[in-house]
């Protein structure tokens, strides 16, 4: 896969290496080369995404299923490069990490762009099917940066991904269920939420309930709440998912 | 065995079969190391590297030098969970 990837899409990078489950590739650009380097990088992550899942067709050893999806990450800036006796032996700085963080974004399967990169960078083309997405990505310098690019139609981004890092607010979800229905239920119930929590263990269910007197009629004004642990479950079902 | 796949020459890992005896040279990788101190643990690491001991070698006189570069970060998802399940000779083929 390796040999397959740096012979047919990233030929001569300035620099690459296995990361365990994936590749770091590395291109060295200037001011003249930027919107050519940065267009062949994007054009040849989209065309890969792409071939994937075909890519080791025909292979006579590959007698088993392999992986069909592919998450890219790509971002632009200053690095530095660890350089001995001519030989590149790694590289370092925020491009790096924004890019490998960026690359978490891609799920199940697509390119991410930084959303600063784009700005004249790429040619137009290359980006047919991208859109401006909002993602909050912490880095070291800032708290976060607000935009990524990417293809809606390979990659999903999940909710927590899209609200401001360090900034939260409780959310109420609310459900009407009559006292018969909510008896049928039994002692555990489960109820849908919209949104991932960002905290899942401290979410709880609160019921809000009419008083009931002691001669069984309801209070005219007066109710119950009660408080109960609550547990968050994500269930899914082939490729989807609910909360 | 994974020499016949033609993977490249970390993974032939040609020193693992080296005679651990062998008779002191300056210019052999054991006493290169032997001359920078190293740990038991280390020289193991480095007989078995080919890899490991070029950047042991390099890294005393490494540089750092600023360039502007695309940087791109790949994934092949699932691989852990297929790298569980295969044979690990599927893995490290595929």
């Amino acid at each position: 896969m390796y040999l397959r990837v740096l012979t047919d899409y990233f030929v001569d990078p300035d620099f690459f290496k296995p990361t365990g489950d994936g590749l770091m590739l590395v291109y060295v650009h200037d001011e003249a080369t930027l919107q050519p380097v940065a267009s062949l990088a994007v054009d040849r992550a989209v065309r890969l995404v792409v071939d994937f899942p075909s890519l080791l067709e025909g292979e006579p050893m590959l007698n088993f299923e392999t992986p069909r999806r592919l998450g890219i990450g790509i971002a632009r800036g200053p690095a530095t490069k660890l350089v001995s006796q001519d030989r590149t032996l790694d590289y370092s700085g925020r491009p790096l990490n924004l890019a490998a963080r960026l690359m978490d974004f891609a799920r199940p399967s697509g390119v991410v762009l930084d959303g600063q990169f784009v700005a004249g960078a790429i040619e137009e083309s290359v980006l047919e099917g991208f859109s401006q997405d909002k993602i909050y990505i912490k880095e070291s310098r800032s708290i976060h940066r607000p935009a990524g690019w990417l293809n809606s139609a390979w990659t999903t981004i999940r909710d927590e991904a899209r609200r401001p890092i360090g900034v939260f607010e409780w959310v109420l979800e609310e459900e009407k269920v009559p006292l018969s229905v909510l008896a049928e239920r039994g002692a555990e119930f489960q109820h849908g939420l919209t949104r991932t929590p960002a905290f899942p263990d401290e979410i709880a269910i609160k019921i809000t309930h009419d008083s009931i007197l002691p001669n069984g009629e309801q209070h005219p004004t007066m109710n119950t709440f009660e408080s109960f642990p609550a547990q968050f479950r994500r269930r899914c079902w082939r490729t989807r998912c609910v909360l | 065995m994974l020499a016949t796949f033609g993977l490249g020459s970390s993974l032939c890992n040609p020193h693992r079969a080296a005679p651990q005896d062998q008779t002191a040279d300056p210019d052999s990788p054991h006493e290169q190391v032997a001359a920078h101190g190293s740990t038991p643990i280390i020289e193991q690491v480095w007989r078995e590297s080919v890899m490991h001991h070029e950047l042991f070698n390099l890294l005393p006189a490494a540089t750092g030098e600023s360039q502007f570069v695309v940087v791109l970060f790949l994934d092949v998802r699932g691989f852990s969970s297929f790298a569980g399940s295969a044979e690990s000779v599927e893995a490290a083929l595929f």
